[in-house]
């Protein structure tokens, strides 16, 4: 069962950011999609997730057979969809407990969204350990005076209670350390095994020192202009981008 | 259940002396009321009679000036107003009818601490006596002269206000009170009843003046009077930028001040006005300054206070076309035992118009420094963006700030924020700059000004150089005070 | 009889402007006040008691189940001369009350008579070691107006915990005072939440006079219809190293106005205070009008922090996209944004017990009503 991006064109106000995409990720794949800055990788993954702002000119967006391209964000994800956002938003008064009990209770078909679930608190205070959080960011607000770091780990953490089928990571590595980037990539290739699929969208790809991919493509100026292996990676890793025509050298990393 | 008191029976008993029901009478709150400023003496009908048949004005002047009058006598005093406890409309009226030609006589009549800061900036004595008020004209600076030409070639109307009543009756009059009216407060109507000076500035369509105005250097002595008017009107597409005062520090014998300032943005216009007052300590200045931007307009205001004893000024925008902005900048310098009681006022009358406030204020050896604003957002002003932000700082234990502002929001989709922070220097930078070699007094300097310099960015660079110079002055004298 | 010159006085002595008497429906208050001087209406009246509060002031009396009440004079906490309906409040009150607590919990109750009337209701509150204080304001159709003053003294090194819930009533304006007062090293919580009436002015008052006493105040609005507040809240800080802070956070629907006003102070001998004043409203309908008046006054250089801030604030797009991703729908994700911004930032722990239900409760009728 596949995650399937079809001829997709996209709009932005009036301006056209993404044009003719066509992708495939099958569960149990690693999909990396790599671009300069501005590229429109995430815009693709805001796209595909179905933010409002972005419209979709031509195309369609296939999770498991069904075509959810004019469906809401939340039916998107519970089809099995999730977005790891580069810079997810602020909720002031709104705790990752709470928003994981209401996102958990969501998934089982509860209409009270603040039941209590039973387990949910045991394996969250252990995951988080795990992924490097403490009990008490668990109380404090999504994102509120999180540091970069903090804001990658509360996504990942999410992503592993909600189970979800095909994770969109956008540059999950940035602003880790180098165990933080072992812990992403450690992440992914679960995830992988057990079934799932990942899409990793980056820049520049240090997590890929850690995980092999199953395809690699390329996206400029909107538009997929290379789509290969592996060899495409290490190919970004020695010239950067300047191969792609416009002076585009991404110096981040 | 036990019942302690039983139901107290409705009933009317005689007043109670509240001091008797009040038990600890020290605890009451220490926020004290404020009272009305005392107005004594009287404005005559036939005072403004003889100033309007002496300026040979039309008729349609004399009237409001007569409606100001009668409105000033039955509008309230203020009561929110913070140190001025009384106002003598005898003394003012007395300066009035026989007006002093010049404020001083001779250089050695200036207070001696004006003298000393004038030869600490190293002025030429042609400028020092100028801005001493010892001669009216500055003709030594033939750049000011040339700048008059190239007005004069855009068409750019800049005349004493009095002689525009006179010589453009019909474009004086579609403007002149429509802006700020004069029942808007006692002192507004104060200011109409007595006006006098002051300068009107037509800026005709599409014409850009391509350098800030000094308008002191053309026009200073009619900027100079109790009661100065000016208006300043941008047609459609212009722009203008307008410096009125002069930050070296100015004599000035009159002790009461009621100016006002009117700017009509038109249609893509843009109008900066830029003032910077350091009157002498003796001075109680209102200064009522308001502008309407139409569609799509913009009107900037500097205000940057640090002379005079009280200054009571809110220069305040009308976005009345969509589109239009407004930015205000106030600083407000209360070094001493003075009170500087300012801030702006937006009202957003229109859709997607968007206003900015940032005041910062400092406040040592005693002073007074009070921001006061508002911004409001009318209903049907969808999309409007605001945001104000204010800081304080109180550079001793016996200085004083306060922020009162005021939002109205009447639209849903308005986005309208006001941010206020007060506080003192921070001793590890005081440390900092003294492990550099500076005196506690020049670190402070340096930090006041590095604490006000981002919001000068904008104006002439010789400007904001005497601007530097004087606030330097100005802190480097702390020491052995504070 | 009031004596006419206090009937002439304005609605309060600084800062009555044209504005703000044209959003807290002054004229309301003096309408009452004239029946009363003309003899047409009385004061107080039977009121109810209801069940499961330990003391219940019922009109002008009071009832005790397991407290001691007697009766006492005023504080001063709270100045008689602040505006006209404290300085009425004062003028008829014949009685105050007086409750002394220690390591205690209380539940308080407020009722007023259903007559058109003028209700004088002043408690005296005096609390040491750890106590916490419901007072519930009970309004439902109650027609009197409700004059209630709770003057609290909180006793040095002792910690108040004090949630106020005021549901009032649309057919008469209000006044509501709580002062307290913190003596050394005090820690003072008050939490209110309010759901106006046809005109609520609410005045809460924090009076930190001991060294190093400290207030957290957190305000909670949710306003519908033509409901009003005024909502004064001061902060005092009079002694050395003292700290205050307020948070308040308004809904607003409908043609409702809610004004959020008062004066954060650091007094000249509050050497090395804090002091902290937020206000923000959610305004959920075109035709609701926020006002914020956040005051601050700092007589001092020797000022730890000093910080204010007012906004309206909305629930962004983005954040209800977030939610979404995670599998929430839209409504549900509106209404977690809107819980959050209503309860955030409280630090009590009962408060939040005793006040997040009545807020779930009152939000899930907006969306479904």
């Amino acid at each position: 069962m596949p995650l399937i991006v079809e001829d997709l064109s996209v709009a932005v106000d009036s301006k056209r950011i993404l044009d003719d995409i066509s992708l495939r990720v099958d569960r149990g794949e690693l999909l990396v999609i790599m671009g300069p800055n501005g590229s429109g990788k995430t815009s693709l993954a805001l796209t595909i997730m179905g933010h409002p702002s972005y419209r979709v000119l031509k195309g369609r967006i296939i999770i498991d057979g069904e075509d959810v391209t004019d469906k809401p964000p939340d039916y998107r994800a519970l089809k099995g969809l999730f977005l790891l956002f580069q810079n997810p938003v602020e909720i002031p008064g709104v705790n990752l407990k709470s928003l994981l009990r209401a996102a958990l209770n969501k998934r089982m078909g509860k209409t009270d969204l603040t039941e209590p679930v039973p387990g949910l608190e045991e394996k969250l205070v252990a995951e988080a350990k795990m992924l490097g959080l403490s009990e008490e960011h668990l109380e404090r607000d999504i994102n509120v005076g999180f540091s970069g770091g903090e804001k990658k780990r509360s996504e990942l953490l999410q992503a592993k209670i909600l189970r979800p089928r095909y994770v969109i990571m956008d540059e999950p590595d940035s602003g880790l350390d180098v165990d933080g980037v072992r812990m992403v990539a450690d992440i992914i290739r679960e995830l992988i095994s057990t079934g799932n699929a990942v899409v990793l969208i980056t820049h520049y790809p240090r997590v890929l020192e850690y995980v092999e991919p199953s395809r690699v493509v390329v996206i400029h100026k909107g538009r997929i202009v290379a789509t290969g292996g592996r060899e495409l990676v290490d190919k970004i890793n020695v010239e950067g981008y300047k191969w792609l025509g416009e002076a585009e050298n991404g110096g981040s990393g | 259940m036990r019942v302690i008191s039983g139901w107290v029976k409705p009933r009317m008993a005689g007043a109670v002396e509240l001091s008797e029901i009040l038990e600890h009478p020290e605890y009451m709150e220490p926020i004290p009321y404020r009272r009305e400023i005392e107005i004594r003496g009287r404005i005559s009908r036939s005072l403004v009679e003889e100033i309007s048949r002496a300026k040979k004005e039309p008729e349609w002047m004399l009237r409001l000036r007569l409606r100001a009058l009668e409105a000033f006598e039955k509008l309230p005093a203020p009561k929110w107003i913070y140190g001025i406890e009384s106002i003598d409309l005898d003394e003012i009226t007395t300066y009035y009818v026989k007006p002093v030609e010049k404020p001083v006589e001779d250089w050695d009549q200036l207070p001696s601490e004006i003298r000393s800061i004038y030869e600490k900036l190293g002025l030429p004595e042609f400028y020092a006596k100028y801005l001493a008020g010892l001669s009216t004209v500055l003709d030594s600076e033939t750049v000011y002269s040339s700048m008059k030409k190239v007005l004069e070639k855009l068409g750019v109307i800049m005349i004493p206000m009095e002689e525009a009543v006179r010589k453009y009756p019909g474009l004086v009059k579609k403007y002149f009170s429509r802006i700020y009216p004069l029942m808007e407060h006692k002192f507004s109507a104060l200011h109409y009843a007595l006006w006098s000076g002051g300068v009107f500035v037509y800026v005709p369509k599409n014409v850009r003046v391509p350098y800030p105005i000094e308008a002191f250097f053309y026009v200073g002595s009619e900027l100079e009077g109790q009661f100065e008017h000016t208006l300043i009107v941008a047609d459609e597409g212009s722009e203008l930028t307008f410096i009125e005062g002069c930050s070296a520090p100015r004599f000035k014998k009159y002790s009461f001040h009621d100016g006002m300032v009117e700017l009509y943005a038109h249609r893509s216009s843009r109008i900066s006005f830029i003032t910077v007052q350091n009157w002498s300590r003796n001075i109680i200045n209102f200064n009522n300054k308001r502008g309407v931007a139409e569609e799509n307009a913009y009107i900037e205001w500097l205000e940057g206070s640090i002379g005079s004893k009280y200054t009571v000024t809110y220069p305040s925008t009308i976005l009345r076309g969509e589109g239009s902005g407004t930015s205000s900048i106030v600083v407000g310098i209360a070094n001493g035992p003075y009170i500087k009681d300012t801030g702006s006022k937006v009202i957003h009358a229109a859709p997607n118009t968007r206003s900015r406030i940032i005041s910062k204020s400092i406040s040592s050896r005693g002073g007074v420094n009070i921001y006061r604003g508002m911004v409001q957002v009318n209903r049907g002003a969808r999309y409007s963006r605001s945001h104000v932000q204010c800081d304080s700082l109180i550079l001793d234990g016996k200085s004083k700030a306060y922020t009162y502002p005021i939002i109205h929001i009447m639209d849903n989709t308005a986005d309208v924020g006001h941010e206020a922070t007060t506080g003192r220097i921070n001793p590890e930078q005081l440390y900092y700059l003294q492990t550099r070699g500076l005196s506690e007094d020049q670190a402070k300097s340096l930090i006041v000004l590095g604490y006000i310099r981002d919001i000068l960015r904008g104006l002439p660079l010789e400007y904001v150089a005497m601007l530097s110079r004087v606030i330097q002055l100005e802190f480097e004298r702390i020491g052995g005070v504070g | 009889m009031i004596p006419r010159e206090i009937l002439e006085k304005p609605y309060q002595p600084y800062g009555d402007s044209p504005t703000i008497k044209s959003y807290t429906l002054w004229s309301l208050y003096d309408e009452y006040y004239k029946e009363l001087a003309r003899g047409e209406i009385g004061i107080g009246g039977d009121s109810p008691v209801p069940e499961g509060y330990d003391v219940v002031l019922a009109g002008t009396g009071i009832m005790s189940t397991k407290f001691n009440v007697s009766k006492t004079q005023p504080l001063g906490i709270i100045n008689p001369r602040a505006s006209k309906p404290l300085e009425i409040h004062y003028y008829l009150l014949r009685n105050a009350y007086r409750l002394t607590l220690s390591n205690t919990s209380i539940r308080v109750a407020s009722t007023i008579p259903d007559q058109k009337s003028i209700t004088p209701q002043h408690l005296v509150v005096n609390v040491s070691g750890k106590t916490s204080i419901l007072l519930d304001i009970l309004g439902d159709s109650s027609r009197s107006l409700r004059s209630l003053v709770v003057e609290v003294n909180v006793e040095p090194n002792s910690i108040l915990d004090l949630v106020v819930i005021a549901r009032d009533t649309l057919f008469a304006p209000s006044l509501i005072v709580v002062g307290v007062r913190g003596e050394e090293y005090s820690t003072i919580k008050t939490t209110y939440y309010v759901r106006p009436g046809v005109m609520t002015r609410l005045e809460i008052k924090e009076l930190l006079d001991g060294r190093g006493a400290e207030a957290y105040t957190r305000g909670i609005v949710v306003s519908r219809n033509n409901e009003r507040l005024d909502n004064i809240v001061d902060l005092i800080n009079r002694g050395a190293d003292t700290y205050s802070h307020h948070l308040f956070t308004a809904l607003l629907y409908g043609d409702s106005i809610v004004a959020q006003r008062g004066t954060g102070k650091i007094a000249s001998s509050a050497v090395n205070a804090g002091v902290e004043y937020y206000s923000e409203g959610l305004i959920r309908s075109p035709n609701a009008l926020f006002i914020g008046q956040p005051r601050l006054e700092i007589d001092t250089g020797n000022v730890r922090v000093a910080r204010h801030a007012a906004r309206n604030t909305h629930i962004l797009p983005e954040q209800v996209f977030y939610l979404q991703t995670r599998g929430i729908d839209r409504m549900r994700a509106e209404l977690m944004i809107t819980e959050g911004f209503l309860l955030r930032g409280i630090i009590s722990r009962y408060a939040e017990e005793v006040i997040k239900p009545l807020i779930v409760g009152e939000l899930r009728k907006t969306i479904n009503p």
